[in-house]
């Protein structure tokens, strides 16, 4: 059956456009003509990284301001490494650290402490 | 206090879901409002692009151009919160009512265990409604607002409701980036 006119319909481009982008931040010095793309990477990696370190300090358990400095630390330095070292892009280009270790901030480190809070209180009390 | 923890993270997806889908069918799918998005994300790029041209030259009308750009696009911005307002307060009511209820659940019991011992000024919505002076006990609010402010954030970025960066960027140029701030509470 044809669709309808006027009816919107899902391009494939724009239907697989998350999985290229996906497949594009797994490998190393890929071209980023769009910055604010490889942004939405930093997003969606801050928010995985978040996930996984609040595990493992809930495991572990480290406890104390020291883990939440710790959080922040690695969470700004892996930022900063993935696009410069390993998307090799300039990082003046996507506006210097300080805009890359803020994009995202806030969600993500919401994120660290809700899996944090939870797995420590479950393993732990 | 696992099963706790776990009714608030479900607690704060559905609160979220429910507050994104009535702000859906109050503001984000209507003609006016989209519209509107259009408009202030075109004048966004156009301003951003202007700027980065005028940014070595000292031409006064330029300048002058600049700012006529810049007083249209918080005229459009002026004219969306304007447009948002009424559904978010009604939204705002709602939920806060809501939040009152689900806090009278869960009055005085702590949900969860701090792993660390927060700062005096947290500690009124940690300790929020609390016996004792253990600090690294929790209350229902402290983990419902960080459930939120995770949840709300992520499902505006996934469902592309999330204003876009570059109006972020003027909007902190010109008014000091206040408007997302304490959008967590809505």
């Amino acid at each position: 059956m044809s669709s309808a006119p006027g009816k919107k319909v899902v391009s494939p481009d724009a239907e697989n456009s998350w999985t290229a982008t996906l497949g594009k931040a797994l490998r190393p010095g890929q071209d980023w003509p769009d910055k604010d793309e490889l942004l939405d990477v930093v997003y969606w990696g801050k928010q995985v990284l978040s996930l996984f370190v609040g595990i493992v300090f809930g495991v572990t358990p480290l406890y104390g301001i020291l883990a939440l400095i710790g959080y922040v630390a690695i969470s700004s330095v892996i930022a900063q490494h993935y696009v410069v070292k390993f998307q090799k892009v300039d990082e003046e280009e996507v506006g210097g650290f300080w805009e890359l270790a803020k994009e995202g901030f806030g969600a993500a480190f919401a994120t660290f402490m809700v899996t944090w809070i939870t797995i420590y209180t479950t393993l732990h009390h | 206090m696992l099963s706790d923890c776990l009714l608030i993270i479900a607690i704060a997806v559905c609160t979220a879901l429910a507050g994104e889908g009535i702000t859906y069918l109050l503001v984000y799918r209507s003609e006016h409002y989209k519209r509107l998005k259009a408009e202030m994300d075109r004048k966004t790029k156009r301003l951003e692009k202007k700027k980065q041209e005028a940014n070595d030259l000292t031409d006064k009308n330029a300048k002058r151009r600049l700012e006529r750009d810049e007083e249209r696009l918080k005229a459009t911005n002026r004219d969306m919160s304007m447009f948002k307002m009424k559904s978010m307060f009604a939204i705002g009511l709602a939920f806060t009512a809501l939040l009152s209820t689900f806090n009278s659940i869960f009055d005085g019991r702590v949900v969860a265990k701090l792993p660390f011992h927060p700062i005096s000024f947290i500690q009124g919505l940690s300790h929020r409604n609390l016996a004792g002076d253990d600090m690294t006990d929790c209350s229902f609010i402290f983990l419902y607002i960080l459930c939120t402010m995770t949840i709300r954030q992520n499902l505006q970025k996934m469902l592309g409701f999330a204003p876009s960066r570059a109006m972020n960027r003027q909007q902190s140029n010109s008014w000091g980036g206040q408007n997302q701030q304490f959008n967590y509470f809505r």
